[in-house]
């Protein structure tokens, strides 16, 4: 009887399993590709413009100066609200300031060193963020999909018994489905930790907004600021009246007195030019998964404080973790390298858990030639695709339509497998398509390097 | 420093907990020694990590697991079994002309429903409930938020699960019901 009753556990917990796997699949499988290379974005930025200046480190003064260059050349437009100094850190050794009007990078000497032009990063980044949609619409999907994947991950769990038993039987070289179904369990089996860290933070950070505006609306009578204020500190009060450039110079040299283990990564001037501004700098102290501490100066640059997010509340540290968690930043290349090689992982396992539904409905007797190379245009054409796109980026420039390229190259081989004379064959001619574009993405990756 | 020892050990241990465990599951019959020597080890990884390191060091430890796993499935490729044809399930190949194959579109419309749409309204009411009631029971508000960000994905899962593994549509409601009454009732207890 208990028996039975498991079975029929198994049974449903499978069907949950294929029934979800189905729904997200393509997109899912999707996210995942997307995010597994969007791990290496700022190596990818760099790529997108090799020529630019980098430093290791830059002297406070240059800093200074740097700012006050930016600021002067907008003086005939409105003062921007709030400007940003991306320092130079071992993945992306740039000096970069953006403002409300412009993002540039500055040399060694504080001197404007040309426009940013990192177009193809940021698209890669927005497609796996938000699948190019609007912000809450694309953001709330993608924070859906990382719940579709964790119902998958304890679905899949609570469908194989013996699980953990079989933790390392592979049997790769059988055929009739077997070789295939040990690799989609025992890949998922043994990334399980991986995939739950992922698919929880994916899902906390696409939800995020939502919950932030229900929690706005059911205790702060809907004002959201005040929701963001207990974790991310509080904006300064404003006052409009002129004021001239705040001292960044002394607070740089604060925290390289008082917190030199800190990697500094941005400093923030919030309503510069104003009465009412102040310096944030952001910066990650040792051996800690948040994206950065928030230390708060006066525009005289005299220290006021820290928000608390590496060492305040637990709400605090957990929320300012997620990213980090999330995109496998906290501990230099080897941990980017491991998030490279388990997000692959990850995205071989979406595409392995369709083949091996189709594959049943195949020994069931359901011929599906079609659907099958449907899936293999999603699972070799989605990656080939990306590659055009970079391949546009580097040969048409920083303007290139990444979005229609993406999205109306993705759909052709997918609905061409519905419309040509010979399904079985589809699947291949995109496999030799995404192998000539690797190579193609591989040599301008040389050849960007090399002129870097 | 005790933390880089301890993390020294954390990676060693979780390493070593995954040789273990792939040793006592090559195992014709049970070991129970094995068994609990991995999962042990897999543990003291776990709570040495923490101590040395908070989260980032679970996180190295845990990567460090990951990556010996990934070894030793390396290794089973090669030492796969050569290749035979076997069937991953016991369904027998059917004449394709005898098989029916009903689609139930709006059966699955509403599976879809139920368990995306409005579980993720019933989660969202819940995940506000959970920080409502930190607020209440003295938490930080900092706390209570994150309480709130972290639970409504989770609930989402649960919830969504538990929908697919029910089948009689009427429980199904009635999950959702019983789950978002309560909470709707909370929050209609009033605003800050």
């Amino acid at each position: 009887m208990a028996k039975q009753s498991n079975n029929g556990v198994v049974k449903r917990s499978l069907s949950a399993h294929a029934a979800i796997g189905l729904l997200a699949g393509a997109i899912l499988y999707l996210v995942s590709l997307t995010g597994t290379v969007a791990v290496l974005h700022e190596e990818f930025q760099r790529l997108e413009q090799p020529g630019v200046p980098e430093m290791q480190a830059v002297s406070p003064e240059v800093v200074q100066r740097a700012i006050e260059q930016v600021l002067a050349s907008e003086s005939d437009q409105p003062t921007t609200t709030h400007l940003n100094i991306r320092l130079p850190v071992e993945a992306r050794p740039r000096l970069t300031i953006w403002s409300d009007h412009q993002s540039v990078h500055i040399d060694e000497d504080g001197a404007f060193a040309g426009p940013e032009e990192k177009a193809w990063s940021g698209f890669l980044l927005l497609l796996h963020y938000s699948l190019n949609l609007p912000g809450l619409i694309g953001a709330g999907i993608v924070g859906a999909l990382g719940v579709m994947m964790l119902v998958l991950t304890v679905s899949g769990v609570v469908a194989h018994p013996k699980i953990f038993r079989d933790a390392f039987r592979l049997r790769a070289k059988t055929k009739g489905g077997i070789g295939l179904a040990d690799w989609h369990n025992r890949l998922s089996v043994w990334t399980l930790p991986f995939t739950i860290a992922i698919a929880l933070t994916g899902a906390v950070l696409g939800l995020a907004t939502a919950t932030y505006i229900g929690v706005a609306d059911s205790s702060y009578g809907g004002d959201l600021e005040a929701v963001y204020e207990p974790i991310y500190g509080a904006e300064g009060e404003p006052d409009d009246r002129p004021a001239p450039i705040p001292d960044v110079v002394t607070a740089l040299d604060y925290m390289q007195e008082n917190f030199p283990d800190v990697t500094l990564t941005y400093v923030v001037l919030h309503d510069p030019l104003t009465l009412g501004q102040h310096v944030q700098i952001i910066g990650i102290p040792v051996r800690e998964l948040i994206f950065g501490e928030y230390y708060s100066f006066d525009a005289a640059g005299q220290f006021k404080g820290i928000v608390g997010l590496a060492d305040g509340d637990i709400g605090q540290q957990a929320t300012s973790s997620t990213y980090g968690l999330h995109f496998g930043n906290f501990g230099g290349w080897a941990v980017k390298l491991a998030y490279v090689f388990f997000g692959f992982v990850l995205t071989a396992i979406c595409a392995t858990g369709v083949y091996i539904w189709l594959g049943k409905r195949q020994r069931k007797g359901f011929e599906e030639p079609r659907l099958l190379a449907a899936w293999d245009a999603v699972v070799w054409g989605i990656p080939l695709v990306l590659c055009i796109t970079f391949i546009a980026r580097m040969v048409i420039g920083n303007g290139a339509p990444f979005v229609a390229i993406f999205w109306l190259g993705s759909m052709f081989p997918i609905l061409a497998a519905f419309l040509v004379p010979v399904p079985a064959k589809h699947g291949k001619w995109i496999k030799r398509g995404l192998i000539l574009a690797c190579l193609i993405v591989a040599s301008l990756i040389v050849r960007s390097a090399l002129s870097g | 420093m005790a933390g880089d020892t301890l993390i020294m050990v954390a990676v060693f241990a979780a390493i070593l907990g995954v040789a273990v465990l792939r040793i006592a599951w090559a195992q014709s019959r049970r070991s129970l020694l094995l068994n609990v020597a991995g999962w042990a080890l897999l543990i003291s990884s776990a709570v040495s990590s923490w101590v040395g390191a908070g989260a980032w060091g679970v996180s190295i430890a845990g990567l460090c697991g990951m990556g010996m796993a990934s070894v030793l499935i390396v290794y089973a490729i090669f030492t796969a079994p050569p290749a035979r044809a076997e069937r991953a399930s016991s369904k027998q190949e059917r004449n394709p002309a005898d098989v029916k194959d009903p689609k139930f579109l709006f059966r699955r419309f509403l599976t879809f429903v139920i368990v995306v749409l409005l579980a993720f309204a019933a989660a969202l009411a819940l995940g506000l409930t959970a920080h409502r009631l930190a607020i209440l029971a003295g938490t930080s508000e900092a706390d209570a938020i994150g309480i709130g960000l972290f639970s409504m994905p989770l609930i989402w899962t649960l919830l969504s699960f538990a929908l697919l593994m029910t089948e009689s549509r009427l429980r199904q409601f009635a999950l959702l019901i019983s789950c978002t009454l309560p909470s709707v009732a909370i929050l209609l207890l009033g605003t800050k």
